[in-house]
């Protein structure tokens, strides 16, 4: 029961621009299912990626479960990256060949972005530890290249997982490290709701108002 | 207990990002952190 949902809005060249946005989004499903990992898209990234030639997303998720008076924890790496042969425009992504994250290499999808599926032999992912390590084998218009960023932000802690009541508002309230951007969201059935929020070292809450949970 | 059917999904993001140029492109790195806790809904 994993839910990926990715955000960055800024580059090296320019200060980082933090998301201070609301995004609620409703899908219309006849049956509710639970969030599925997937890929991200442009539009979740804000104006950085509307600059650049592609993205390559490390992404580590960490998944708690509470069991009787125990909670099982789940860690899961993978990788989404995407290209694009025009700036600004992510209508359609392009093959850019094989790739690889610290390795393990990735499977493009139909839509031409890629992602790392755990399997039955590696059924954690990708082990991300210091950083992301890529290779980029390129093809068409993209060349051959390697990247590597090794700035992982810690894991955050939920500090709050009171129940939520409907019809009334609630408190998202965790513990971060310092990072370029934080993003706060509800999944329930096909209702989602997300927050960016500016990044606080610390103690943070991100509040959901009843009107927002009721959308 | 499953999203949807009395439990919803919170989810706490970090992310770290930098541009790498090569050549004419610029590729968007993207390190991020992901958190995911199931609460009930009542």
């Amino acid at each position: 029961m994993l839910a990926l949902l990715i955000i960055f809005t800024s580059c090296k060249k320019d200060e980082p621009e933090v998301p201070e946005t609301t995004t609620i989004v409703v899908t219309p499903e006849p049956t509710p299912t639970a969030p599925a990992a997937g890929s991200p898209t442009p539009a979740q990234f804000g104006n950085a990626t509307s600059n650049s030639d592609g993205a390559l997303i490390a992404i580590k998720i960490t998944s708690t479960t509470s069991v009787a008076v125990q909670s099982i924890e789940t860690v899961i790496g993978t990788g989404v990256p995407y290209f694009t042969n025009t700036p600004r425009d992510f209508s359609a992504f392009v093959d850019a060949g094989a790739l690889t994250l610290e390795g393990n290499a990735l499977e493009i999808q139909e839509n031409k972005s890629y992602v790392f599926i755990p399997g039955i032999t590696i059924p954690t992912g990708v082990s991300i530890s210091g950083g992301a390590d890529w290779t980029i084998a390129g093809a068409g218009s993209i060349n051959a290249f390697d990247a590597s960023f090794s700035r992982f932000p810690s894991s955050p802690h939920i500090t709050f997982t009171a129940a939520i009541k409907k019809n009334s508002a609630y408190t998202v309230s965790f513990d971060a490290s310092s990072s370029d951007t934080v993003l706060v969201s509800i999944f329930s059935g096909s209702l989602s709701i997300t927050k960016g929020v500016k990044s606080v070292s610390g103690s943070n809450s991100v509040d959901f108002t009843a009107a927002e949970k009721k959308t | 207990m499953t999203v949807g059917d009395g439990a919803a999904l919170v989810q706490v993001a970090l992310a770290n990002f930098k541009t790498d140029s090569l050549g004419s492109k610029n590729y968007v790195l993207i390190n991020e952190t992901v958190v995911t806790e199931l609460v009930k809904v009542e």
